[in-house]
């Protein structure tokens, strides 16, 4: 479990600086959510039904169906996303591009040891980044007064662990398959932005409908989470992709020489 | 004697390819237990591909490697417990002190050795300061601390003097042959000629990927060749001078032959007690020369 421990220490500043950014987000944004809570139905008719669709935004007009657009549709994943990507591209790639690797892999470890708790650092990164959203959420329920169920709490940051591990993995497993970060970053961030874009265009374009299977935004949030809790199929797909993307990486990370 | 001894390594038929370049083709030698042993070459001649692959960090293509005779295998990471490396191109965490730096390798093994305390001593190294405060000189030092820290049997060093000023060079060769001295091996790579002629046992000469040439000091050192110059009174025929095994080359300048000889000198002497000489000048060539031959 060093490696795990050091990983996280390693990371301190970027957990640090993206939870502060998770929270002041979250206060911001329900914050705001009370001052315009009564004419959120108004502000809503201003808008054609494409873009609430694009937006996220239904016809719930509670807490949880204005958070299912501002904060589960755009915001909280493009946050956690974002954070994945930093994290998932630099644990184990930024280590073969400075060479520090070397010396921990010339000792009597395994490479599969290294590449385990490397990988494990970055679920508990991801794992506590979406508690932080979920307490700020519990808290501004107590502050504001705002009606959210806990339930709802809990799918949220459940919801922002999977879809954050999913693209963290995808990155993860290119910079094992690269040793490169700038590489493995591209990757998670294109599966990211793909996956964003092609579930507002199936949304808006009946003939794309076929363009949601390959999105990875429409497994996680197609359900409306915060507001029906979790599609179990959706749910095994982000698992499978999860499962995939780290027994590939670890199968590579094996057969390969690492870089010099 | 030396031939008896066990090995500590055994390399058989290495290759190893980069795309289509060949880093390693067909590579043999062997490295005998309590020795210090010198691979030998140019940057680029396969040294480091071969530590590499020795410590698993790169894979070859064919080819055995046995430690202890033992085979190295991908699953076999083991064997490493007893095997300490120095990267030539040594890269540590740089956010830490060498003191944390040092404690994160050993509890990665459970290894509960404070031997980097006096090693530090030894090179006059400050392990409470932060790594990226330290100059080159220093962050080797980090390096080699961290390899011998471990208490290992065989310590594979890339290029360990490196940026050393020559009093800590000479530190690190006392301290290579005391491991020694404790029946400890030692593989290290350099393309500084005089490194390796002072500090090793056996030199392996690595060249463009393949061995050409693998053998002890002392026969190298039977092979330095050494210059005499002799004014003679009377002087031998060229066709004589041929007769001797030992002149590899010679040239005549009236009374005065310059002969170039190496191996057994034997004969040499025997021939030229049969003139009469005015005055003999000798000249030994070192074994860096020597060495600088196979580049």
């Amino acid at each position: 479990m060093n490696i795990l421990y050091n990983s996280m220490i390693h990371n301190r500043k970027k957990i640090f600086v993206f939870s502060f950014g998770a929270i002041f987000y979250t206060i911001f944004l329900l914050y705001i959510w009370t001052l315009m809570s009564d004419s959120f139905s108004q502000l809503l008719d201003l808008f054609p039904k494409q873009i609430k669709t694009i937006a996220g935004f239904g016809d719930d007009l509670s807490t949880a169906g204005f958070l299912n657009g501002e904060f589960m549709h755009l915001i909280g994943p493009l946050i956690i996303g974002a954070f994945a990507i930093t994290i998932g591209s630099t644990v184990l790639s930024s280590e073969e591009e400075n060479k520090t690797i070397d010396q921990f892999l010339s000792l009597s470890i395994s490479r599969s040891r290294y590449f385990t708790e490397k990988y494990f650092s970055l679920v508990l990164s991801i794992l506590f980044l979406s508690l932080i959203f979920s307490i700020t959420l519990k808290i501004c329920d107590l502050i504001y007064d705002i009606n959210l169920n806990l339930s709802s709490i809990l799918y949220s940051g459940l919801a922002l662990f999977i879809y954050g591990l999913t693209v963290g993995s995808i990155t993860y497993l290119s910079g094992s398959i690269f040793a490169k970060t700038s590489q493995a970053a591209g990757v998670g961030a294109a599966v990211a932005i793909i996956g964003y874009i092609f579930d507002s265009v199936y949304k808006t374009v009946s003939s794309m409908n076929f363009l949601k299977y390959i999105s990875l935004h429409y497994y996680y949030n197609d359900n409306k989470v915060i507001l029906n809790g979790f599609d179990t199929f959706h749910l095994i797909i982000l698992l499978i992709i999860i499962l995939a993307s780290f027994f590939i990486g670890i199968y590579i990370f094996n057969k390969r020489d690492i870089k010099s | 004697m030396l031939k008896n001894k066990k090995k500590s390594i055994r390399v058989e038929n290495l290759s190893k390819n980069y795309g289509g370049f060949k880093a390693l083709n067909n590579i043999n030698f062997s490295v005998d237990k309590g020795t210090i042993h010198g691979l030998l070459g140019e940057n680029g001649a396969g040294k480091t591909t071969t530590m590499r692959c020795l410590l698993g960090l790169s894979y070859s293509d064919s080819g055995n490697m046995f430690i202890e005779e033992q085979e190295i295998s991908k699953k076999n990471f083991k064997l490493r417990k007893n095997i300490s490396y120095l990267a030539g191109d040594f890269r540590p965490y740089e956010n830490i002190k060498p003191i944390e730096y040092f404690k994160y390798i050993l509890k990665l093994e459970n290894n509960l050795s404070e031997k980097y305390y006096e090693l530090s001593e030894r090179f006059k190294l400050d392990i409470n300061k932060k790594i990226k405060e330290l100059s080159k000189g220093n962050k080797q030092k980090v390096g080699i601390v961290q390899a011998f820290m471990r208490g290992s049997n065989l310590l594979i060093l890339d290029e360990p003097t490196s940026g050393l000023d020559p009093n800590y060079q000479r530190v690190f060769r006392e301290l290579i042959n005391e491991e020694k001295e404790s029946g400890n091996t030692i593989l290290l790579s350099s393309h500084d000629l005089l490194e390796i002629s002072n500090c090793c046992d056996f030199i392996t000469v690595i060249k463009e990927g393949k061995v050409i040439s693998s053998q002890s000091k002392k026969d190298l050192v039977k092979k330095t060749i050494k210059k005499v110059s002799i004014d003679f009174l009377s002087k031998p025929s060229e066709f004589e001078i041929n007769k001797i095994k030992c002149i590899n080359s010679f040239e005549i300048e009236e009374y005065k032959i310059k002969f170039y000889i190496s191996g057994d000198i034997n004969d040499f002497i025997k021939f030229i007690s049969n003139y009469k000489i005015k005055e003999i000048e000798t000249e030994s060539s070192n074994l860096s020369e020597t060495l600088l031959e196979y580049f």
